[in-house]
């Protein structure tokens, strides 16, 4: 996959060279660049966020990336954007990407289209998550930047934008599709499906929605309504797994997590339905304060599993000449289906007297971990330290406390990752050119 | 009293150049809403004629007034409006010419071309479009 999109970067590297080379006179060619070079360290010797353990990383926050904006008198224009990071793919590699290649035509003041590789505003910052200039924190919260595993799809953008005398309404519509892997950590391995620690499932995604903001020199509103397929390239998707008495009747049993156990059958799906809603505001209030707040609901209308999820935050910040002092408070939660499975499942243990006892606990918890359960909710004080509005510093202390499980935190062996508390420290520097 | 003029008059700010909005012979008359629209991106055409803003560089004498009078932001708060836009993949800033003499060449020369410079270099090529 890794290469097939590396040839699409270089196809599309040479389109923009000859789109460049043949483009009139009159067409501008803007280059600009962004980057961020950070540094994270928790208390705790398991890692959090995919990176972040007390030996410290540079991988969970660092990043660079350039963009070539082409645009004509006419209204055509042509931005391509890569960006280098850590891989999506494992948790090991850094990685170019191709995150933008997207004609765009404006026919008039009120209409956008654009087709191409696009980056979808999901949440207030999607678009601009990788330019940390443009937004006060170190990271944005991991609870809700994460509801889905990408956000860059190829397909068709429009906007339409009433302009009124102190206000600005725009609806946006898009189509797409793009091919992404869902990160599990698993405790235990499934042999022989899966082997323990990190787990990279690749999915087809299909996404339709509608976002429809309101920005006036105040305030920013943003409502969107999103549905996805997500389908697993390996086949079809488990949506239930079924629990198999020991004997009729009795609450000692377990969750046929492996269809090579006995017991009924796994209930399959040909794909995932997903459906997201994302509302967000930004309130700038007197005094130079600003109030963000976000909410995003992850809803699998047939499945149960721990990524249906709510997720949210509420940030609030004050600009005091260079600085900007902000603390947020995010949490994210599984909806109680898939969190109590989840919390079933991980405790079911069978008494050693059972045959294949072992093998049957192990995948209990591994059946836990596939499921991917959320509770948490973390607690961030930071400084942004502006030293031109293309350059910042960031500092940060993010306390997170997780409840019965959470997926972003790998557990360690024979441990959960519920019950936890990580205190993380953080410090970026970012810039943009 | 005359000691006194001289003293007012010595410690008076320098003077300030009184600029003027001009555009190309095809493009409307504005207003400076309609000015703001369109040095942020909002607006690119008017009346059928497709715009083309352009703007002296950053901290450039005649662009922070420009900026202050007619946009009312500070460079800053310019600068990261456009940042946040082009980053959203919602358009580019207004092209950066390096003299209000390239202004002027290249508002004469561009069908829709808007510009502004100091009143005192103005010719009868351009047309003044807008003037506080």
């Amino acid at each position: 996959m890794t290469a097939y999109i590396q040839y699409q970067a270089l196809s599309l590297s040479l389109l923009t060279l000859v789109l460049c080379a043949s483009l009139p006179v009159s067409a501008d060619v803007k280059l600009s660049g962004f980057g961020t070079l950070g540094g994270a360290i928790s208390d705790q010797d398991f890692i959090y966020q995919r990176f972040i353990d007390d030996r410290g990383t540079a991988y969970r926050d660092s990043v660079i990336g350039a963009q070539v904006d082409v645009t004509h008198p006419d209204g055509w224009g042509f931005t391509l954007q890569t960006k280098a990071a850590a891989s999506s793919h494992n948790d090991t590699d850094w990685e170019a990407v191709l995150n933008w290649a997207f004609l765009s035509w404006r026919p008039a003041n009120d209409w956008l289209l654009r087709a191409g590789r696009l980056r979808l505003p999901l949440m207030l910052h999607s678009a601009n998550s990788d330019v940390g200039v443009t937004f006060p924190f170190v990271r944005l919260p991991t609870e809700l930047y994460s509801l889905l595993p990408s956000v860059d799809v190829n397909g068709l953008s429009v906007t339409k934008t009433w302009l009124g005398d102190t206000t600005e309404w725009m609806l946006e519509g898009y189509i797409g599709k793009t091919h992404a892997d869902w990160r599990y950590y698993l405790r235990d391995g499934l042999e022989p499906l899966f082997q323990n620690g990190t787990l990279f499932l690749a999915y087809d995604f299909k996404m339709i929605g509608t976002i429809l903001s309101r920005v006036s020199e105040r305030n920013t509103w943003r409502v969107g309504i999103h549905y996805t397929t997500a389908t697993w390239d390996a086949g079809p998707t488990p949506i239930r797994f079924p629990f198999v008495p020991l004997m009729p009747g009795s609450s000692l049993g377990y969750y046929k997590i492996n269809p090579a156990l006995p017991g009924p059958p796994i209930r399959y799906a040909k794909d995932y339905d997903v459906y997201l809603f994302t509302l967000g505001t930004e309130i700038r209030l007197p005094q130079h304060w600003q109030l963000t707040i976000e909410y995003g609901r992850r809803h699998f209308p047939e499945a149960v599993v721990g990524a249906d999820t709510h997720a949210g935050y509420l940030a609030l910040s004050k600009q005091i000449g260079s600085w900007t002092p902000y603390c947020y408070w995010a949490g994210i939660r599984s909806d109680n289906q898939g969190l109590n499975l989840a919390k079933t499942m991980n405790r079911n243990q069978l008494p050693a007297s059972v045959p294949n006892a072992a093998l049957i606990n192990i995948s209990q918890r591994a059946g836990a971990d596939l499921i991917n359960p959320y509770e948490q909710q973390s607690l961030a004080f930071g400084t942004a330290y502006h030293l031109s509005r293309t350059s910042s510093f960031k500092l940060e202390w993010l306390h997170t406390r997780t409840g019965a499980l959470s997926s972003f935190v790998n557990a360690p062996f024979g441990e959960d990752s519920g019950g936890r508390q990580i205190n993380v420290f953080s410090l970026s520097y970012n810039h943009t050119f | 009293m005359p000691i006194f003029l001289i003293l007012l008059l010595l410690s008076a700010p320098p003077a300030i150049a009184d600029l003027s909005i001009i555009g190309h012979a095809t493009v409307p008359l504005l207003d400076q809403a309609t000015l703001q629209r369109i040095y942020t991106g909002k607006t690119v055409s008017l009346n059928g004629v497709r715009l083309t803003p352009v703007n002296l560089p950053p901290n450039h004498p005649l662009r922070t007034q420009f900026l202050r009078n007619y946009l009312e932001r500070d460079e800053n708060d310019y600068t990261g409006y456009w940042t946040v836009r082009c980053y959203v993949g919602k358009g580019v800033p207004p092209q950066e010419l390096h003299s209000a003499a390239d202004v002027l060449q290249f508002v004469v020369n561009h069908a829709g071309a808007i510009g502004y410079v100091d009143e005192g270099d103005l010719t009868p090529e351009v047309k003044v479009l807008l003037k506080k």
